[in-house]
């Protein structure tokens, strides 16, 4: 398997203080996880906010690009909280998500929304107004490739 | 209470309590979806709360804020109380008995108590202090309140799953 080069650097992350921390007992995985969920809320509400108004469906009573510059640091907040608990809950069981295809599903996305957001949301969210078919395309992108991640991430648990 | 719990066993032997518990699907399907419905729900009230506390878009009037947020959040919570009533439909006993989940419970009446007192008083008189970047006492204290009770509601739902 070509993802196999990469098991080495799993391993490696199993062992790590962090990920031996968050094994060591019973209250330190689903603090953490938890934190991960609170991020997740206000995270998802920011996004799903904007995409829609990207669409133009809701919140219409602001511009694009002022919701987005209201928003931002909740949203930024909301990313930086959830990508921090999110690699702490990986390190606790980095071998095992190895072999989880959830887990790479997720990682396969979130690295396609991050990319996504930082280089086409950032730049149409630049202007006031957007046209219905950029509006519709980019948030609805983003909005899928958002939720995907969500719910991979509750499928790691089960698979 | 002999007889809810009662009622909870019948529940549990009722053929839809059975489909979501036995398949291997359904269960994770309908709890990735109560997730999705948190985040909209829950993360949209928190940006309420936020605009309570003028933390966020404190130019904006109060009540242009929470009128355009209220949307997603009714719609967040059709998709969580849904999946959460299916959720316990798949186990109702267990959850009957689990302090967890009845905590839960006990805090999404105190949060549903707390946004009603907000409407019947402060929210009266919102043209009043509609445009003023600090919003009264009583608003903030409502949307800090709801924020640590929402916060626990998810916070225990989290440890109600943990707890088998």
């Amino acid at each position: 398997m070509p993802l196999d080069i990469f098991l080495p650097f799993f391993k490696w992350c199993d062992r790590t203080m962090l990920g031996e921390w968050l094994r060591a007992g019973t209250w330190q995985f689903p603090l953490v996880e938890t934190i991960h969920i609170l991020a997740l809320a206000l995270l998802l509400a920011n996004i799903v906010v904007l995409d829609l108004r990207l669409m133009g469906v809701l919140m219409r009573g602001w511009t694009v690009a002022g919701l987005t510059r209201e928003l931002k640091p909740y949203l930024n907040g909301s990313l930086a909280v959830i990508l921090t608990t999110g690699t702490l809950l990986y390190l606790s069981e980095a071998v095992k998500a190895f072999t989880n295809a959830a887990f790479w599903f997720k990682v396969d996305c979130l690295f396609l929304a991050l990319l996504f957001h930082l280089t086409v949301v950032r730049k149409v969210t630049k202007h006031d107004e957007v046209s219905r078919a950029t509006g519709w395309a980019v948030g609805g992108i983003s909005l899928v490739l958002w939720l995907s991640i969500g719910l991979a991430g509750r499928a790691i648990a089960f698979v | 209470m002999q007889i809810l719990f009662n009622f909870c066993q019948w529940l549990q032997e009722t053929n839809l309590s059975t489909a979501i518990r036995e398949s291997t699907f359904m269960f994770p399907i309908i709890e990735g979806t109560h997730l999705l419905g948190i985040g909209v729900s829950a993360g949209t009230i928190a940006l309420t709360d936020l605009r309570l506390l003028s933390w966020i878009m404190k130019k904006d009037p109060a009540s242009k804020v929470m009128g355009s947020l209220l949307p997603f959040t009714l719609g967040g919570f059709v998709v969580v109380f849904i999946t959460g009533g299916l959720l316990f439909l798949s186990e109702p006993a267990r959850s009957y008995i689990n302090p967890w989940f009845r905590a839960k419970l006990a805090l999404l009446v105190l949060a549903a108590v707390n946004a009603l007192a907000f409407h019947l008083t402060i929210y009266r008189s919102m043209d009043k202090w509609d445009n003023d970047v600090v919003a009264p006492t009583g608003a903030r204290l409502a949307g800090a309140l709801s924020l640590v009770i929402w916060a626990t509601v998810i916070w225990f739902g989290r440890q109600f799953a943990y707890s088998h």
